[in-house]
């Protein structure tokens, strides 16, 4: 579901995902909605999926509608492993 | 033919589009969305948003998260004031509300909310001035005012974009109950300095029933009327933080939204001054007309530009239940009669306990439907003795 090359951010709520969604759309950000795994979450939520190369395009696009999100995760050695939301890599 | 001139109960019938959404909807996205993360789902929760995005971008409100979805305006109301007052605040209201929100308002008195209760005048206009009175009258500075922008009885528009920016100044939250002008008159929750906006979204948005809103400008976040799952967080015993999800759980309903975002599209696309224009066309042919007549008392301002889509009226010795009843039974014109749901506006403008005749044209309702009415109201007046002779 995530491949190494990828991140995965979660936000506060569903309707913040969906708004994020809609963001990175309109702006022509590749990204997709996908079940957060249940390492990273606490019960069921969304999480948006987008690659490592358009993080920062998409934290820009993100931070101009107040839309940061709450954590983010990326693989390292096969595992998700949670990474400070102002760090590219 | 039936001739519908109750608009203001709820909008009939709906632009085709409206019947067309509702429908495809619940066939091709009949599934629950922000439940679940697949495809389906993602494109009903897509759908979701994008309705809360033009009820957001309709009355200004910048974030459209902030838009919480209802079963209708009376829901969002008890969000609205059961979230935010508690006992010893004190609360601003008329005497022109619908039950909608003077019973909440009563309830929340029994649990120690002051409400205190500005009179109108004789068309149901309240003054700015008695508002901002009652609002820091000695005894303690209001937390809300709450009003109707547009009495569902006689119409009259509240000025709202006077009190809206002196509650901002005051530190004063303000409740507006849309319902009657939600669709009708502009709505600009920035500019008006409205904190929440409840509306329906089956009258003048031309919604399906079963749809109403409640709008929160940044930073008002009630407290929930109800519990229940969200979609997220799920192992957290308490309601998100966040909105909507704070105040909307449950199931939504998903091709009723449908419904209401092509209502909303109909009425942007003919725009607001259309409408107006439109239904103040009729209701000044019906003023006219029924000025004409012996014994007819109108109620309110009794000049369309004044008023919202609703007209009320009376026939002097007849109870306006029968009148209903007859215009209905022997012509085929539906009106409602009675109270309408708000004693207190029925008690301002003098009509109780028999209530008025209250006429609500809407958009697909022409100058024939209020020849064929007035026509019915003269042969009525022509024709005694009554059933209650």
């Amino acid at each position: 579901m995530i491949a190494d090359d990828e991140r995965i951010a979660l936000f506060n709520s569903p309707t913040r995902v969906m708004k994020a969604d809609r963001q990175l759309r309109k702006a022509g950000l590749p990204c997709r909605m996908i079940p957060a795994p249940r390492e990273v979450a606490e019960g069921c939520a969304l999480a948006l999926r987008f690659a490592i190369a358009d993080q920062e395009s998409i934290f820009h696009a993100l931070s101009a509608a107040d839309l940061m999100p709450r954590r983010l995760y990326g693989k390292r050695q096969g595992v998700l492993v949670a990474l400070p939301l102002s760090e590219k890599e | 033919m039936t001739i519908y001139l109750d608009n203001a109960a709820t909008t009939f019938p709906k632009p085709e589009a409206v019947y067309r959404a509702v429908d495809d909807t619940l066939r091709r996205l009949g599934v629950n969305p922000g439940r679940g993360s697949y495809q389906l789902v993602l494109e009903a929760g897509r759908l979701v948003y994008g309705v809360r995005e033009t009820v957001a971008d309709f009355f200004n409100l910048s974030d459209p998260t902030g838009v919480v979805f209802t079963a209708n305006a009376t829901e969002a109301i008890n969000l609205a004031l059961f979230g935010l007052l508690q006992s010893g605040d004190t609360v601003v209201t008329t005497t022109m509300e619908h039950n909608a929100l003077s019973r909440p308002l009563h309830a929340l008195a029994e649990r120690g909310v002051e409400v205190r209760k500005v009179p109108v005048d004789n068309t149901g206009l309240v003054s700015t001035v008695d508002i901002r009175q009652a609002a820091t009258a000695s005894g303690g500075k209001a937390r809300m005012i709450a009003l109707s922008h547009c009495s569902n009885v006689t119409g009259t528009i509240q000025p709202v974009e006077e009190i809206g920016p002196w509650c901002r100044r005051e530190g004063i939250l303000l409740l507006v109950d849309a319902a009657q002008s939600a669709g009708l008159l502009p709505i600009d929750m920035q500019a008006m300095g409205i904190d929440l906006l409840a509306a329906a979204g089956h009258k003048s948005l031309l919604g399906p029933p079963g749809t109403g809103l409640l709008c929160l400008a940044e930073g008002v976040l009630p407290q929930p009327l109800f519990y229940g799952g969200t979609g997220g967080n799920s192992l957290s015993p308490t309601m998100p933080e966040e909105l909507p999800e704070r105040l909307e759980c449950g199931t939504l309903n998903t091709p009723a939204l449908a419904g209401l975002q092509a209502g909303i599209e109909h009425v942007r696309d003919m725009g607001l001054e259309g409408v107006r224009k439109h239904k103040s066309a009729l209701l000044t042919q019906l003023i006219d007309g029924l000025r004409t007549l012996p014994g007819v008392h109108i109620y309110g301002p009794a000049q369309a530009e004044y008023q919202g889509g609703a007209l009320s009226f009376t026939l002097a010795d007849h109870d306006p239940a029968e009148v209903g009843y007859r215009l209905d039974e022997e012509y085929g014109i539906c009106v409602r009669t009675g109270l309408h749901c708000a004693p207190d506006a029925h008690h301002s403008i003098g009509t109780l306990p028999g209530g008025t005749i209250r006429v609500s044209p809407g958009l697909f309702n022409s100058a024939t439907d209020i020849d064929a009415l007035l026509g019915a109201v003269t042969r009525l007046l022509q024709r005694v003795p009554s059933l209650s002779v």
